[in-house]
């Protein structure tokens, strides 16, 4: 693993531990007691997006949906099982909510965000634009882990990478056929991109030890392993 | 496919965790919800008698909501009221006598030393900044559950009240 990868690979766990700490928290701010459940349900309600007469078991709903979506991605990004799906969900739910802010924003109105309970650090009691700024970043982070899914510290990779994981403990890979060498370009091994949840396999135009021969390889030696 | 499975199963879990939640904490819409789900009586003798609104029923308005003329006769009474506003919005000053009680104070338990003082046998008069202020109301829901069975919610807010000519007091006493 180059210090590159490392990096990668330490910022990536990183992001999804913090985001994970973040959204458990926000969830448990929201839901500690039944007066701060009933206090979430009364920020929704300020927002003043649904009639609270026709449609107070929607707020209902999305008092206890929003927490819970956060305490299931939550646990999802600290595992790193489907992280890619969790982050997914927490982004579109992060567009929901900025998208109401701004609505607030709009309208000029003077009420609570609710979003972590009675806790309001950074951002003051009031809705502004730190509160669109701060979820923002929080849909930043999301749309990162979207992109680059769990890193190799993650269930996500075990599962993925759980074959290929054996060569790159030096075992003899399953042989492959053999092109013929004149017709096949030999392609540095460094020039193929590493991903994170791409399994790491060997070239496949690369000649294996159990076949014959021809360019000369020696049989005898395995396949030096590619990145570790 | 899979990866739009997945965000699938996730959205239906966390709908299914918050709907079996709701079974376990009821959420009140307000005050009058409160009541009827609570099963509590709040009309008192007195109330019934002088025609003096109930917190009961709903109707276009609400029937617990007062006016601030009829909140003022509550204070010459020496009944007690609740400022439900955040400290930000308290700065310009509140009602002669009030008590700062938000609802934050009901969720880290800090409005129980406040509450133990006052008499759940008088009414309780409840107001925020008034306008499309839910504060109030949100304190009323509250205080129902801590036994008060008169409470009525001044909805034209403080704003009214000063304007009103009725006592005012700086934030902090004076």
């Amino acid at each position: 693993m180059t210090t590159g990868q490392r990096i990668d690979t330490v910022f990536t766990l990183f992001v999804r531990l913090l985001l994970a700490g973040i959204f458990a928290f926000a969830a448990y701010m929201k839901l500690r007691n039944p007066a701060a459940a009933q206090a979430f349900a009364e920020s929704i309600q300020g927002f003043k997006l649904l009639d609270p007469l026709q449609h107070h078991h929607l707020t209902v709903l999305a008092t206890f949906a929003v927490p819970w979506l956060e305490i299931l991605c939550a646990a999802f990004l600290i595992l790193g099982f489907w992280t890619r799906a969790a982050s997914f969900a927490m982004l579109g739910a992060m567009g929901v909510f900025i998208w109401a802010i701004s609505t607030v924003i709009e309208r000029g109105m003077n009420l609570q965000c609710g979003c972590f309970g009675e806790f309001s650090f950074p951002c003051g009691d009031t809705i502004g634009m730190c509160h669109l700024v701060r979820n923002s970043i929080l849909a930043a982070g999301c749309l990162y882990l979207v992109i680059r899914g769990g890193g190799r510290v993650s269930i996500d990779r075990l599962l993925i990478s759980g074959k290929p994981k054996v060569e790159r403990l030096g075992a003899t890979p399953t042989p492959t056929p053999t092109p013929t060498p004149s017709a096949t370009p030999t392609r540095p091994v460094s020039s193929r991109p590493a991903s994170d949840d791409t399994p790491i396999a060997l070239d496949p135009v690369r000649p294996t030890p159990l076949s014959s021969s021809p360019s000369g390889v020696d049989a005898a030696q395995p396949p030096k392993p590619r990145w570790d | 496919m899979r990866f739009v499975g997945r965000v699938a199963l996730i959205l239906i879990l966390a709908t299914v965790a918050a709907t079996v939640h709701s079974l376990y904490w009821p959420i009140y819409r307000d005050l009058p919800d409160r009541q009827a789900r609570t099963q509590r009586a709040p009309v008192t003798d007195a109330a019934a008698q002088d025609g003096s609104p109930t917190p009961t029923g709903r109707s276009e308005l609400p029937e617990h909501y007062i006016s601030v003329a009829r909140a003022y006769q509550f204070w010459e009474e020496g009944m007690p009221f609740v400022d439900a506003r955040t400290a930000a919005e308290r700065v310009v000053g509140t009602i002669d006598g009030a008590i700062h009680l938000e609802t934050r104070n009901f969720i880290d338990g800090s409005a129980t030393r406040l509450l133990e003082e006052l008499d759940r046998a008088f009414p309780v008069i409840v107001f925020c900044g008034g306008g499309e202020c839910d504060a109030s109301e949100n304190v009323a829901i509250r205080l129902s559950g801590w036994g008060f069975n008169e409470i009525y919610v001044m909805h034209e807010g403080y704003d009214a009240w000063k304007d009103a000519g009725y006592p005012t007091e700086a934030v902090g006493g004076g």
